[in-house]
């Protein structure tokens, strides 16, 4: 089977009869991105059918745009772009609203005094929240009192694992600026952890 | 000219508490120049400050990553290209 080289992982997605928009390449490209693809706009919307409807419109507007994919980027990378940008704003039109600003995330970070930390930190007691259902509802908490810019992040990178260089083609930023939200990101949500942690 | 020199530059007797912080996230990745790893290293395996922030940025780390799984809808992929049917001949 023809094959691109930036799918030659994916056997089987014929990029090729794809762009020139056969629809059993497209049908197959559905079957195979939809779990992962889902997963992503999921996290970000905590909204299982809206979650949906993102998906569909997602490789609605994926087809209907097919002529505008640039081959400098991997196909599916392209792809996840279109669903995280309809994700965001989606999310960002329900009345939720982040609670953590910029300023907040700058108080977040640790501190130094001639290159030295200002602070100490003490050992964490894993034991103060053993159960891991908890841990995970307490993190997943922090997680959503961050701003959207650092919340989508931290998705894609330290949940979905996806690699700083598709984050930085699926976000359009550059590899240095997915790097350093993922750190203040980091840092601001081990400040939200540490009273949780603490002996 | 990689910005990273320009910033590593001054720290030739050994980075800071400060310069470390600041390229965590690259030290983890491993995508550090290797000089550069093995001073942030050996200041890293003497600095108990660095340590004990280094522990806890690393179990927030953790933490995250084992965010509950996410159950797929059954018939997603059924209903997802029904719906694309029924658009694209709209369109
Ligand atoms: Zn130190």
């Amino acid at each position: 089977m023809k094959q691109s080289s930036d799918l030659s992982k994916k056997p089987g997605i014929d990029i090729e009869a794809l762009l020139k928009g056969d629809q059993r390449a497209f049908e197959h490209l559905v079957v195979s991105e939809s779990p992962r693809l889902f997963r992503v706009i999921m996290r970000i919307l905590n909204d299982e059918a809206e979650a949906e409807n993102v998906l569909q419109e997602t490789f609605l507007q994926a087809y209907l745009g097919l002529d505008t994919f640039r081959k400098e980027s991997k196909f599916t990378t392209w792809l996840y772009a279109i669903g995280i940008n309809l994700a965001r704003a989606s999310f960002r039109k329900s009345k939720r609203l982040s609670s953590l600003d910029e300023h907040d995330i700058d108080r977040m970070q640790p501190t130094f005094s001639r290159g030295m930390f200002s602070q100490t930190f003490e050992q964490w007691n894993p034991q103060q929240l053993a159960e891991k259902s908890e841990r995970q509802r307490v993190v997943h908490d922090a997680i959503d009192q961050l701003p959207d810019d650092y919340r989508t992040v931290v998705i894609l990178r330290d949940i979905e694992e996806h690699s700083t260089d598709d984050v930085s083609k699926m976000l359009d930023i550059s590899g240095g600026a997915v790097r350093v939200r993922l750190h203040r990101a980091r840092q601001a949500l081990r400040s939200m952890l540490e009273t949780h942690f603490r002996d | 000219m990689n910005p990273l020199k320009l910033v590593f530059r001054p720290f030739m007797r050994g980075p800071s508490c400060e310069d470390v912080n600041r390229f965590l996230c690259e030290y983890m990745e491993g995508t550090l120049p290797e000089k550069t790893r093995a001073k942030f290293q050996a200041h890293l395996s003497n600095c108990s400050a660095c340590i004990s922030y280094f522990e806890q940025y690393k179990a927030t780390v953790e933490m995250v990553n084992e965010q509950k799984a996410i159950s797929i809808p059954d018939q997603l992929v059924e209903r997802t290209l029904d719906f694309l049917k029924a658009n694209i001949h709209r369109n």
